[in-house]
């Protein structure tokens, strides 16, 4: 009695508060979007800078490495006295977190790609702009979206944390259910946040799969 | 066509891996560069395309200096075969072999006709190969496309480092046939990189043999054949030759026409085979040449007197080998059974004998003589 007592409370709670659900989706989806996207202008032209320079690369990686270890709850607290609240504290935060699994796929997909291809193009007269565009990018295509679909479910599920630098999102939903003692309303926040997090997940496997090219996966 | 003046090279660590080279490379000819690894043939190769910059003196290429050319439109105008092949697996064939003129920016019409023509020339059907990747091929079928990718653009001059060193043996001959015939056609300057003196012998009109950084000798296969220069070259030929083929087997060491006997036959008539054959020994074999085992003169001898004794009651049956047994294990048996000879037996027929001179003439490199003439020389 008491689980179908839930759900319809559930319902109820989703009908009645579906304006603020939608719009927190919608500050959760812009959250999450604009930090990835400029987490991805980041890593990628640093990933392929520092698969040119191998030497830098071990360092930038475990900087970024680090950023990713701070709990994500602190790093969200630990920027507010240099940021205050609002959105840029949440986007900074959530970009900081996405940078590892992008710049550290580039590099790998990178240096990963089989260097006689490279060799042939340059004896057979390619720019390194060339080689770059022709052979190792989209050769590491499929390795670099990989780490942009870590980054984007890791991102997704992040953000519900932005609602305590006030930037809104999904946790407000949650955070208003844990304080107010509803677990309805904590679900209203939580299962789209979920579904978000799996939709994305799915849709950019399917980009993956689009990116490996054709001839590669030939050899499978 | 390419000359070499001075060239020598060293690497920031000290290391020198060029000194002094000088080369002409005539228009059409195909050289090959060999030497043992570390002899610097890859380093004055990949000079040529400028991947390496020489520390001293100057290349040219029809009189113009290369140091004076834009490396990148210098490489169009040089084909590149390598080892690992390099063809990019994201391409299909087509797009590989368009790669250079692509770059050149040749229109689509004359692209595709240059595809389809070059698929043609190494036998590779256009209909069914264009629209392939690269992993769907095999890798000798990869490596022709290697070598037209380099043909593509038409170049004057085509590097080629170890290109055919990295398939399997049937299609490396293949490869290198083809490359004979194709050169008779394209007529290019052709300048080849190879650790297989068989290879250069086929291949080559002239071969410059390095070490150290120095070439030691340039020549033609057959003058290099007949008057190597030094102690090393004529070693590194002779080496090179021997190490190559692996160690013989029993089909090269044995001979083929031997002296036969059925097993129903009196033993008078063995011995009457075995005095007009001067063998001590005889092969008995059943209907199709089907392996029995042998008789030799001492039991024919012993058991002479019993007229009732056949063939098959004095056979003695030493067990065979079959033809891919190697020259080691041969040996072995010879010292170990003190055998006078081994038939080798393939699918339980007879298909040869080794005795101890035939093995020697086989290691020697001789042809083999049949058993009667054999017989006449060791008896």
């Amino acid at each position: 009695m008491n689980e179908e007592n839930f759900f319809f409370l559930f319902i109820d709670i989703v009908q009645s508060r579906w304006d603020d659900i939608f719009v927190a989706l919608q500050e959760h989806l812009f959250l999450s979007f604009i930090s990835i996207f400029i987490a991805i202008v980041i890593s990628v032209p640093l990933g392929i800078f520092i698969s040119r320079r191998k030497k830098l690369a071990e360092p930038f990686i475990a900087v970024t490495a680090i950023f990713q270890t701070v709990p994500s709850l602190a790093l969200f607290g630990f920027l507010i006295p240099f940021l205050g609240i609002g959105n840029v504290t949440a986007i900074i935060a959530l970009t900081v977190y996405a940078l590892l699994p992008i710049l550290r796929n580039t590099y790998t997909g990178i240096t990963s790609v089989d260097q006689s291809s490279i060799e042939a193009g340059r004896g057979m007269g390619m720019t390194d702009l060339q080689i770059l565009m022709k052979i190792e990018v989209p050769l590491s295509l499929p390795v670099i979206m990989a780490g942009v679909r870590t980054a984007t479910v890791l991102t997704i599920g992040v953000a519900t944390l932005a609602t305590f630098v006030g930037a809104g999102g999904l946790g407000d939903i949650i955070y208003r259910g844990l304080t107010s003692n509803k677990d309805e309303l904590v679900l209203a926040g939580a299962l789209p946040a979920t579904i978000l997090a799996l939709g994305f997940d799915l849709i950019l496997k399917l980009l993956e799969n689009a990116a490996t090219p054709k001839g590669v996966k030939a050899k499978k | 066509m390419i000359t070499f003046e001075h060239i020598s090279k060293k690497f920031p660590d000290g290391t020198e891996a060029l000194k002094d080279i000088n080369l002409h490379i005539e228009k059409g000819e195909l050289l090959t560069l060999i030497g043992p690894s570390g002899c610097g043939k890859t380093t004055t190769m990949k000079m040529i395309n400028r991947l390496i910059e020489p520390s001293g003196g100057q290349i040219y290429i029809d009189g113009k200096p290369i140091s004076e050319r834009d490396p990148v439109e210098l490489r169009r105008s040089i084909g590149y075969v390598i080892q690992q092949i390099g063809l990019l697996p994201h391409m299909t064939i087509a797009e590989n072999i368009a790669l250079i003129p692509n770059l050149k920016k040749w229109d689509k019409d004359k692209i595709d006709k240059r595809v389809d023509e070059m698929l043609n020339l190494v036998g590779l059907e256009p209909a069914t190969f264009r629209s392939r990747y690269p992993l769907e091929l095999s890798g000798g079928q990869q490596q022709r496309v290697g070598v037209i990718r380099a043909l593509a653009a038409e170049p004057p001059i085509i590097l080629m480092d170890e290109p055919f060193s990295a398939l399997d043996p049937i299609s490396r001959e293949q490869l290198q046939d083809e490359l004979v015939k194709l050169q008779k056609e394209i007529q290019k300057t052709i300048v080849f990189v190879t650790h297989d003196m068989d290879e250069a012998m086929k291949i080559a009109d002239r071969i410059a043999i390095m070490k150290d950084g120095e070439i030691l000798q340039i020549d033609t296969p057959d003058r290099l054949l007949r008057h190597p220069k030094n102690e090393f070259v004529r070693n590194f030929i002779g080496d090179e030759r021997m190490a190559k083929g692996q160690a013989p087997s029993a089909v090269d060491l044995m001979i083929r026409k031997v002296a036969t006997v059925k097993e129903s036959r009196g033993l008078a008539e063995a011995f009457r085979l075995m005095k007009s054959e001067r063998v001590d020994s005889l092969v008995v074999t059943g209907p199709e040449h089907a392996y029995k085992g042998v008789v030799t003169i001492d039991h024919v001898q012993e058991h002479y007197d019993d007229d009732e004794k056949r063939i098959q009651d004095v056979i003695e049956e030493i067990e065979p080998i079959s033809p891919n047994v190697l020259y080691p294990e041969i040996a072995k048996r010879f010292a170990e059974k003190q055998s006078i000879s081994i038939p080798v037996v393939e699918e339980g027929k007879l298909v040869g004998l080794v005795t101890s001179s035939s093995m020697m003439r086989g290691l020697a490199g001789l042809e083999q003589h049949s058993y009667r003439e054999e017989g006449a020389l060791s008896e």
